[in-house]
């Protein structure tokens, strides 16, 4: 075992060689290398494959109680300030290793079908590659300056991927914002890094913690600036796993290539923000403030992505949306102290809500057969339906993915989300009934989604819809390029296989962590916390049953209600969602246009900053250039020295400069 | 000898240059062996250097006009060392790429070894009167330069740039009489600066002389208002000369303002650090403020560079030695982002005819763009707005370390400059890359238009990744320099 230890920091260093040769190749032999497309893909796949073996070897020998393993080196030095980086093995790394890992691989075996046909086949794997690299990095990271480092990485790829298609105008704009809305918040991370660093004079976690422990005991410092640097911190996560006010890039990063929304906008960077605050926990658990921030900024978010879930038809845009929300619980669990819970919702959300994208990806595949490459139509939930007879393995996948996220046990969701409600409801009754709530409005809209999509009549065929859904969604593609089928089709076997692949955890992964025996928290707990170990299975005392009982019962009656009312209006037609919209307009629009944040964005910001540098350039223009050329010198000389260089007198020129020059020295010296 | 070998070999190849008959490639291939030998020269320096010590090395001290107090006093230390580098290697990308059919070419490359060598006698002189005869030197192949092979305006630009940078002349010579004639100890004339560091200062005579050279170099930096000259010189000047100008010649402002102002002065300049901190951000907002609303990437790039010239100013004024080392590896880096972008631009410019954001979309294009260069922009810009990975990033944050202790508030503002600058380069990479391609038949990109902005980026991407190569060279300078 101690040998995955030393080749460990092959993990992230592998898909960094891959992207190296594949982008290298790009660069000398173009043509060439966007040819060889089975070879980038089994180059990719090899490099991450390795990374799944150290992984799965450092996770089993982290899980067989090995110390935990960190090798550092110095990267810069100025004085006595270091900066250094390296690898830290522990127990929440090895699980976050084998989760980007097997995730990463699996959707890189589904690009390999999804992409086939893509010009930019080759780049996409070098992308892809460069992410993996960045993203591991990211989690092996001993110190917060490494995490900033990688986490920046990790954003840049994020909006290569996302402007991957970069002749598609909405791609361009999705992919500034992202990075535009990111950068806010690593603004934020960088200064309250910078402002720990002062207060405690160290960049490591474990350390910033202690000092900071000893600085408030001491009364040395403030717990309100204390708590601002947290706050700061905060900020960084927050848009990364894209949490309320700054949740507004990853909606549209769907304009990324659907592989993409699976692995980095739903699985794994998105998740980085939850991962920081996990590393920084023994930070935030000493600012009950900052705490407090998460824990609300959390539950808002989730009943905000829930709430505008609900209304949209874009079946991407409203996975991206219950991404938000369920990002929101995970932050909602770190904020109460439920470290293990937390991080148990980010592993099994990870895995099921990949597969949902990848299932969704496989629609879109099988709808663009039929209404044409047009996103603006193909991924339009309304001229979908009873797609289960043309894609049965989607659809049943799509079905566990549906049931898992719901929190219907014995499915992955249920259990990491009721531990997460459980730990809310001890902190704050409040807290608690934000995040129910939210789960049957998440039962709701995803039943929505499925029957949309899965059930009913085909409704791709119908010109009619299909032409009136394509002037809402303003396309202005015309339909007729090619033949298209009148029937999709079920997807390669290169995209099933990982759907497939991944509806195992999706239903079982949640068993490790039941309260029966919570082997997940024995692993994964928070640095000091004391947890006893696991032997088996235990019956829990009747009092503690009890409230499980109450617990997961009320969470699984509102999921059930949630449910019903989806089988009601979309399966039965029972009820009307028109009519529903019509009485109440005004919720209904606030929840379409989600909460019009865009537009309030737009107003302030995007506007508000173009005025203003409008206004300074005027400034500028006029005022301090203007003062310039009042003088008039400027155009007098020019018209002279013109003059010069049109006669090709401009070395005379030079010469009488240079002796003028001089002339001042030694007139200067000498007077 | 050393240092007087790096200072006068390109001026004597000026000469030979410029005494050679007229002959299509023989100029630019006698060019180009005098720029490697320049580079291999300032190479060789890096043998001699002994990056232990703190103090000035290689010295070479010869009387020269002493009633005038003029000594020719060479010397380099850490901070000089890695400009002198970054001098030879922009001077060979500047005439690499210049367009092999270049008009006068004899006076082209002359000039621009002429111009080598001033700069090079700026960073190197240890004597106030020789530094400034060295700035003022510099100026007129720079102003020849714009001036005769500059765009349409490059009359009304070049005398501009003229007009500017001569009264920085002047006020720096002014500055360096009222040393001099107004310091309270009565010391043997002498300009050398280890000389002028001796003498003291009422307060008041202090701060006068610290605003006099603040202005000096603030216009060569240039900070706000001091900068209008430079847009207009950029975007008249030549792409080479772009890349000189910001790459190198924006760096005798901050250097000059390291050996005169923090040298000179430490206690005035402590004094007035709050408020040069507080001018350091409106350069830095101003520049990235006004770059938003470019449409010509030519000036959008330039006026970048007054927004990054900014972060020195703030780690000058923090003065710590974190700061100065950030504000030394800050000159470095931004000497070569700046120069790729503009050579980016450049290629732009000369396949599309246009540099107009307006008129330009999706370059990325494969098959019939400019993917490439594309690519090599987002690596530009990336560096630029300080993405980890590249060189900007390792200088951004060691300034903003080192200055954050200092002056919390002024860093922070300085932060959401890096903010901007990513918004300013996110638009445009949005408008000339992405979208449809705006252009058919676009001329080829050669490998001469791509090996020099791939050479720069090879060097961002390994001191981003690798800092300690750099840092290695400068730290035991920059914790003296930082310790006041």
């Amino acid at each position: 075992m101690e040998l995955a230890y030393t080749y460990a920091w092959l993990i992230p260093v592998l898909p960094l060689v891959a992207a190296l040769i594949l982008g290298l190749g790009l660069i000398s032999f173009g043509k060439f290398t966007s040819q060889q497309k089975k070879l980038a893909a089994l180059l990719t796949l090899t490099a991450t494959g390795a990374g799944i073996v150290l992984s799965v070897a450092l996770l089993v020998s982290q899980l067989q109680g090995h110390e935990p393993y960190l090798w550092t080196f110095e990267w810069a030095r100025a004085g006595d300030f270091h900066l250094t980086m390296g690898i830290v093995i522990d127990h929440l790394t090895a699980m976050m290793l084998v989760v980007v890992t097997t995730i990463a691989f699996l959707v890189q075996i589904y690009s390999d079908g999804y992409m086939a046909h893509d010009p930019g086949y080759v780049r996409f794997f070098a992308y892809l590659s460069l992410f993996s690299s960045s993203m591991l990095g990211l989690v092996i990271s001993p110190n917060i300056v490494q995490i900033y480092i990688f986490w920046e990485l990790v954003g840049m790829c994020s909006y290569l991927l996302i402007g991957f298609w970069y002749d598609r105008p909405a791609a361009a704009h999705a992919c500034q914002k992202a990075f535009v809305t990111n950068r806010v918040g690593d603004f934020g991370l960088l200064l309250g890094m910078l402002g720990l660093y002062w207060l405690t004079g160290s960049f490591e976690f474990e350390a910033i913690g202690e000092g900071l422990q000893q600085a408030l005991e001491n009364g040395t410092i403030g717990v309100g600036l204390a708590t601002l640097f947290g706050i700061l911190v905060f900020m960084g996560p927050a848009a990364k796993s894209a949490q309320f006010p700054l949740h507004v890039w990853l909606p549209d990063a769907m304009e990324g290539p659907t592989p993409i929304s699976a692995l980095i906008h739903a699985a794994t960077m998105v998740a980085a923000g939850v991962f920081l605050v996990a590393r920084m926990f023994p930070v935030f658990e000493h600012l009950p403030g900052a705490m407090n921030t998460i824990a609300w900024t959390g539950a808002f978010t989730a009943f905000l992505g829930a709430s505008i879930a609900i209304t949209q038809n874009d079946i991407k845009k409203g996975l991206a949306y219950s991404t938000v929300s369920q990002l929101g619980y995970m932050m909602m669990g770190m904020g109460v102290g439920a470290y293990g819970a937390g991080l148990f919702h980010l592993m099994t959300h990870a895995y099921f809500k990949a597969m949902l994208f990848l299932n969704s990806g496989s629609v879109i595949h099988g709808m663009e057969e039929v209404v044409g490459h047009d996103p603006a139509v193909a991924q339009d939930m309304r001229v979908m339906g009873g797609l289960r007879k043309y894609m049965p393995i989607t659809a049943a996948t799509f079905l566990i993915g549906t049931l898992a996220i719901c929190g219907i046990p014995p499915l992955a969701g249920f259990w990491s989300k009721d531990e997460i409600l459980d730990a809310a409801f001890q902190a704050n009754p409040a807290l608690w009934l934000v995040g129910w709530l939210t789960a049957g409005i998440t039962a709701f809209y995803m039943f929505r989604m499925y029957f949309m999509t899965f059930e009913g009549e085909f409704r791709g065929t119908d010109h009619h819809l299909v032409e009136m859904v394509k002037r809402e969604n303003g396309s202005s593609k015309k339909e007729g390029h090619g033949h298209h089928s009148h029937k999709p089709h079920e997807s390669p076997w290169t995209m099933t296989l990982p759907l497939v692949t991944l509806a195992i955890p999706s239903i079982f992964i949640g068993l490790v962590g039941t309260p029966f025996g919570n082997y997940f928290e024995a692993f994964i707990h928070a640095p000091g916390e004391a947890v006893e170990a696991v032997t088996g299975f235990k019956m829990l005392p009747p009092k503690e049953l009890q409230e499980f009982a109450v617990m997961a019962g009320s969470s699984v009656g509102i999921a059930l209600v949630g449910i019903t009312i989806a089988i009601l209006t979309f399966a039965l037609k029972k009820i009307d969602p028109d009519k529903v919209a019509k009485t109440i307009e005004p919720l209904y629009q606030l929840s379409k246009n989600k909460w019009y944040f865009d537009e309030i964005y737009d107003f302030l910001f995007v506007q508000g900053s173009r005025r203003l540098s409008r206004q300074v350039l005027e400034v500028d223009a006029r005022i301090v250039d203007g003062v310039v050329n009042l003088t008039g010198l400027i155009t007098l000389i020019t018209g002279e020295g013109l003059k010069y260089f049109e006669s090709g007198r401009a070395q005379f020129y030079a010469l009488v400069v240079f002796i003028g020059v001089l002339g001042l020295v030694v007139f200067t010296a000498t007077s | 000898m050393m240092l007087s070998l790096v200072l006068w070999f390109p001026v004597l190849w000026a000469v030979v240059l410029a005494l050679m008959p007229e002959g299509k490639n023989r100029v630019r291939n006698l060019a180009l062996v005098g720029a490697g030998g320049l580079l291999g020269i300032t190479l060789f320096l890096l043998t001699r250097f002994d990056p232990s010590q703190s103090g000035l090395q290689l010295e070479e001290n010869l009387p020269w006009i002493g009633v005038l107090g003029i000594s020719y006093h060479l010397g380099i230390d850490g901070i000089a060392l890695p400009l002198v580098l970054l001098n030879s290697f922009l001077t060979a990308i500047a005439i690499y790429s210049t367009p092999p059919g270049i008009s006068r070419p004899q006076l082209y490359y002359a000039l621009l070894f002429l111009l080598a060598g001033g700069v090079a006698g700026v960073f190197l002189a240890q004597n106030a009167l020789l530094f400034f005869l060295f700035y003022e030197v510099e100026l007129i192949p720079l102003y020849l330069l714009i001036a005769i092979w500059g765009g349409g305006r490059r009359g009304y630009a070049s005398t501009k740039f003229l007009i500017f940078t001569a009264l920085s002349g002047i006020l720096l010579l002014g500055g360096c009489y009222g040393i001099v004639g107004l310091s309270e100890n009565n010391l043997p004339l002498s300009f050398d600066f280890q000389d002028l560091q001796a003498r003291q200062f009422s307060p008041s005579v202090a701060a006068l002389l610290l605003i006099i050279f603040l202005l000096a170099f603030g216009i060569k930096i240039p900070l706000v208002p001091l900068h209008t000259w430079l847009p207009d010189a950029h975007v008249e000047a030549s792409t080479p000369i772009s890349v000189l100008l910001a790459g190198v010649l924006l760096k005798l402002g901050t250097y000059g303002l390291l050996r005169f102002g923090v040298g000179l002065f430490p206690q005035a300049w402590q004094r007035f650090a709050p408020l040069l901190a507080t001018w350091a951000v409106v350069s830095v907002l101003y520049g990235c403020l006004v770059a938003i609303t470019q449409k010509d990437m030519k000036k959008m790039v330039a006026f970048s560079s007054i927004g990054h010239m900014g972060y020195i100013l703030l780690g000058l004024a923090a003065g710590t030695p974190l700061a100065i080392t950030g504000v030394t590896v800050q000159m470095v880096s931004h000497g070569l982002i700046s120069a790729l972008l503009f050579l980016l631009v450049g290629v732009i410019y000369s396949k599309l005819g246009t540099r107009d954001l307006d008129r330009l979309s999706g370059l990325f294009n494969p098959e019939r763009g400019l993917p490439l260069i594309g690519s090599l922009s987002v690596l530009g810009a990336m560096a630029s707005a300080g993405i980890p990975g590249m060189m900007g990033f390792v200088a951004e944050f060691l300034i903003f370390r080192g200055s954050f202790p200092v002056f919390p508030l002024q860093t922070l503002l300085c932060m959401v400059g890096t903010g901007l600058t990513a918004v300013y380069f996110l638009i445009l990479l949005d408008r000339a890359f992405f979208g449809r391609l705006c252009q058919d038949n676009i001329p080829a990109v050669t490998w001469s238009d791509r090996l020099p902005a791939i050479a720069i980026s090879t060097i961002v991407v390994f001191l981003g990744i690798q800092p300690q190569t750099l840092l290695h060279w400068i730290t035991a300078t920059t914790q003296v320099w930082g310790s006041h």
